[in-house]
């Protein structure tokens, strides 16, 4: 049994009350000088048996009432009918149905997903025919009427996927649920193993969903079935990235990738590789029980294109066993320019220049009297070297960020009150002396140290001049007055990021080259994989434009790019769909932390039973009866008898 | 006749007197003077004569002064009610000619006062009333043997007294009185406390006779305890039956003038 208030457990000690107001109550009888002494001795002697009893009984009684008095402000849960019959029939109940990968992970023969829904299915058979079954899957967070809860098992909705999930985005379904079909009472059940990825408990959403709850004129009652039986060792692969390479005449895959292993082992260990249908096995060793693993595939030479997957031996949780690349001659990467026509928009347009097949391609150039729209299609990088960009200008490159795009803000030497996005300059700082850089993300980004460890060399910049930015962004390198070099910002599927000098001999020594090339051309090569035809997606991120296409799966096992990793093709188009990487993310919440997510709300915890198939719910009102029972049953034992009842010394004369 | 006064009682006893009563078979210690010779002459049998007689009456009022009879409950001490019957009765009996005397069973001793007939006499018993005080322990037992024996003509024995002693040994004591050709009354002073035995909470219950205490709850044991109490009074009701004793059940605090009444009307009417 486990408890939702376990610290109320300290108040166990209490159950010994009783016993101590008995003890005290003895002590403080009061004297009596006795002649029947003989009577009393007798009477004591005989019926010492039948008054111990009924003294132990009244003690216990007693105790077992404190007992369940505590247990029952702890909010025990418990299995079977105890946990679920206590409850009346709702008009509605929504089921929010957690069908993420990670549900996936198979304990004795099921699954986390198949044993949930069973146990969904068994605790709604009473409610068959008298309440209004509802699914919203965390899949598409759309809200389906079942036909019977006979169905939920085999509905296509409930079937396993390799997306993650999202508990805000499925509540507000069910609210706008509720909002349009006006039910009565109303009871959503929650099945998930409470992976902290899919429930976001630090997003601001949370705080809109609970007011919306509680706002709500009719009956809310959630309950929360935990899946959290603890399952065998799982292991994990996710591609980070994959970069087609020439080589002379020959062309090298490079396969960018992480294993997560359940335990430290130095082992190798095997990964079947399938590169376009063809198998062969890659042995790999491991450096440690999470690393980065990059391999090259030599391409024969008449290969120029295809798809191909890598897959991790069997273990409890098949779906983060499996990546799957797709690869081509990519598509020239290109950069624009804007900027206001000074010595350094050559510099930007030289560091952001083109280099596929050893043939360099300045970027383009352009004013932001001549910047369009069409300039940034097909695009990877969009470097802003003048005033921030204002409606309706900015309104397009929001819109080419927020579909992947990569853009660089750069400052000018005059201060303007435009903001981007939220984000703004502030006042040029000129110094006397040069400033340096103090700290950077030496980790990741575009800053970051280069595989092989090497990193970039920043603390040789000095500085004269800065802007400093203004805004929520994330600072990846600050200057030594701890003002921010390089801050980013991430907005929708895209990245935004603010540069703090200018690559002037008047701002910096950036013009040197050897920080703004590497930076750019990873942000040049960062923003071409997103629009590169052979892209990588997180399954269930389809952009509202692939939405519309028609995906075919190369696996003939796999079927809907919606919610399955693989490969899909679309006319000419190829796509490697793979788990999402919130789903890579081990931690998950306590029950007690999920709770809280519902702040007043009012939510029954059900945790999965640990051998049987029955559900654990609250028994608080099993506990309140008990304790009511053991008062009445110490009261009826205590309950003085009638007088006319007693026994009386026969008279004589 | 026996004694000097002629009494309103019929004198138990059975002696030479003018009322020819009944023959019994001589034995041996009987006073020869008193065979009949002419029933022997007939019959050549020894056979003595006895006649009754009119007597005044000899009582003998003994007051059990144990330590339980100090047990006092809401209606006073057991002892002062005891020595209230004593006074009253003895009041009566020696208004009415009768010779009234006094046994305090003490301790170590008893404390007599002989039964006298003079109306002078009531103040020695009334004095000694007032000195008895209740002793450490139980003193019944041995004090009514000592007094069977100690008293020579045959009287009235009446005994007040809670009888918180072994039943046997009682028992023991009426026949040993009986057997002397006493007549014997026993007045039980019991206390509505006693045979209720009604406490709202745990009691420690303190011996008065010996220094033995216990803590009780007497809610758990009150049905045995009044189930004790009241075999014991059905055995002592059947066994003063038995040996022919006089039995009377005084409440503390009831009226025990009307107990008194009842006893001297019923042996008014016994003997009349």
């Amino acid at each position: 049994m486990t408890f939702l208030q376990p610290e109320l457990l300290w108040g166990l000690p209490l159950i010994l009350v009783p016993v101590i107001i008995h003890l005290i109550n003895r002590l403080r009888h009061r004297p009596q000088q006795w002649a029947a002494m003989q009577f009393l001795l007798a009477a004591n002697k005989s019926s010492t048996s039948h008054a111990k009893l009924k003294q132990f009984l009244v003690l216990l009684f007693r105790t077992l009432a404190v007992l369940g008095l505590v247990l029952f402000l702890s909010r025990p849960l418990s299995g079977g009918w105890l946990g679920w019959a206590w409850q009346s029939s709702p008009d509605a109940i929504l089921i929010l149905m957690d069908r993420s990968a990670s549900m996936e992970t198979v304990s004795g023969d099921t699954s986390r997903r198949e044993r949930a829904l069973a146990m969904l299915n068994t605790a709604a058979q009473p409610y068959e025919g008298k309440s209004q079954f509802v699914l919203i899957d965390s899949s598409s967070a759309n809200a389906q009427s079942l036909p019977s809860i006979e169905s939920l098992t085999s509905h296509p909705s409930t079937q396993a996927t390799h997306t993650s999930g999202d508990f805000p985005t499925m509540l507000q379904t069910a609210l706008d649920w509720i909002a349009d079909n006006q039910p009565g009472r109303v009871e959503i059940w929650m099945a998930s193993d409470l992976q902290s990825s899919n429930w976001h408990p630090e997003d601001e959403r949370w705080q809109s969903v609970q007011s919306q709850f509680q706002a709500l004129p009719q009956s809310i009652q959630f309950r929360m079935l935990t899946m959290i039986q603890p399952a065998s060792a799982n292991s994990g692969i996710k591609l980070l990235s994959t970069r087609l390479q020439e080589r002379n005449e020959a062309k090298d895959l490079l396969i960018d990738a992480e294993i997560i292993l359940a335990e430290e082992t130095s082992q190798p260990i095997p990964l079947q590789l399938s590169l376009n249908g063809d198998t062969s096995t890659v042995e790999i060793q491991p450096t440690g029980i999470q690393f980065r693993w990059e391999h090259r595939i030599e391409l024969p030479e008449n290969i120029n294109e295809g798809w191909g997957s890598f897959t991790l031996p069997a273990d409890s949780n098949l779906k983060d066993n499996q990546i799957w690349f797709t690869f081509s001659e990519a598509d020239e990467p290109s950069a624009l320019i804007v900027g206001d026509g000074s010595r350094s928009d050559q510099v930007l347009s030289i560091a952001a220049a083109s280099t596929i097949k050893g043939k360099m391609e300045r970027a383009e150039i352009t004013s932001t009297e001549a910047f369009t729209a069409g300039q940034l299609v097909n695009r990877s990088l969009l470097v802003w070297s003048s005033d921030l960009p204002s409606p309706p200008v900015s309104d397009p490159i929001s819109n080419y960020i927020r579909e992947g795009g990569v853009a660089v803000f750069l400052p000018t030497a005059n201060s303007s009150a435009t903001t981007y996005e939220g984000l703004s300059w502030g006042q040029l700082s000129k110094h006397d002396e040069d400033i340096g850089i103090n700290d950077w993300s030496r980790d990741e980004g575009p800053l970051a140290d280069s595989s092989d460890g090497v990193s970039l060399p920043l603390e040789q910049l000095s500085v004269s001049r800065n802007v400093p930015m203004i805004g929520d962004l994330h600072p990846m390198a600050t200057f030594s007055n701890d003002e921010a070099f390089v801050g980013r910002r991430y907005l929708g599927r895209g990245e935004v990021y603010f540069v703090g000098t200018l690559p002037s001999l008047n701002w910096s020594s950036l013009d040197q080259g050897t920080v703004i090339v590497p930076m750019l051309q990873r942000l040049l090569h960062s923003g071409t994989r997103r629009f590169q035809k052979d892209s990588m997606l997180s399954v269930g991120r389809l952009s509202i434009a692939d939405q519309q296409k028609l995906w075919q799966p190369i696996i003939e096992e796999i079927t809907d790019i919606t919610i399955d990793a693989g490969i899909f093709k679309s006319g000419t188009r190829t796509i490697a769909a793979n788990l999402p990487s919130s789903e890579f993310e081990r931690g998950r919440l306590e029950a007690k932390e999920a709770i809280q997510l519902f702040d007043q709300l009012s939510v029954r915890l059900f945790e999965e039973p640990s051998e049987d198939q029955s559900l654990q719910g609250e028994v608080w009102q099993l506990l309140l009866l008990g304790m009511l029972l053991f008062l009445i049953l110490e009261g009826i034992l205590i309950l003085p008898e009638k007088t006319s009842s007693n026994p009386q010394p026969a008279s004589a004369k | 006749m026996e004694g000097n006064v002629s009494g309103h009682h019929k004198s138990p006893h059975k002696g030479s007197s003018v009322e020819f009563a009944e023959y019994r078979n001589y034995a041996p210690g009987d006073d020869i003077r008193r065979l009949d010779w002419r029933v022997y002459a007939r019959t050549d049998r020894f056979y003595l004569k006895e006649f009754e007689a009119d007597t005044n009456l000899r009582c003998y009022l003994v007051l059990d002064s144990s330590a339980s009879m100090a047990f006092s409950g809401e209606n006073g001490p057991r002892i002062d009610t005891a020595r209230r019957m004593i006074a009253l009765l003895s009041h009566l009996l020696i208004q009415q000619g009768d010779a009234s005397g006094l046994s305090v069973l003490g301790e170590n001793e008893t404390t007599d006062v002989p039964p006298k007939r003079s109306p002078s006499h009531i103040r020695l018993i009334l004095d000694q009333l007032n000195q008895a005080k209740p002793a450490k322990g139980t003193v019944i037992i041995d004090r009514l043997h000592d007094l069977a024996e100690r008293i020579r003509k045959r009287a009235l024995v009446v005994i007040f007294s809670d009888f918180f002693c072994d039943l046997n040994e009682l028992m023991n004591c009426f026949q040993h009185l009986r057997f002397q050709k006493h007549d014997v009354a026993a007045f039980h002073l019991l206390d509505p406390m006693e045979t209720s035995f009604q406490f709202d909470r745990p009691v420690r219950f303190q011996d008065m006779e010996s220094p033995f205490n216990m803590v009780a709850e007497p809610s758990l044991i009150r049905d045995e305890y009044l189930k004790q109490l009241s075999l014991y009074m059905d055995q002592i009701s059947e066994g003063c039956r038995r040996f022919q004793v006089d039995y009377r059940k005084v409440m503390i605090g009831e009226s025990y003038e009307r107990a008194l009444a009842e006893f001297l009307i019923e042996r008014a009417q016994v003997r009349p």
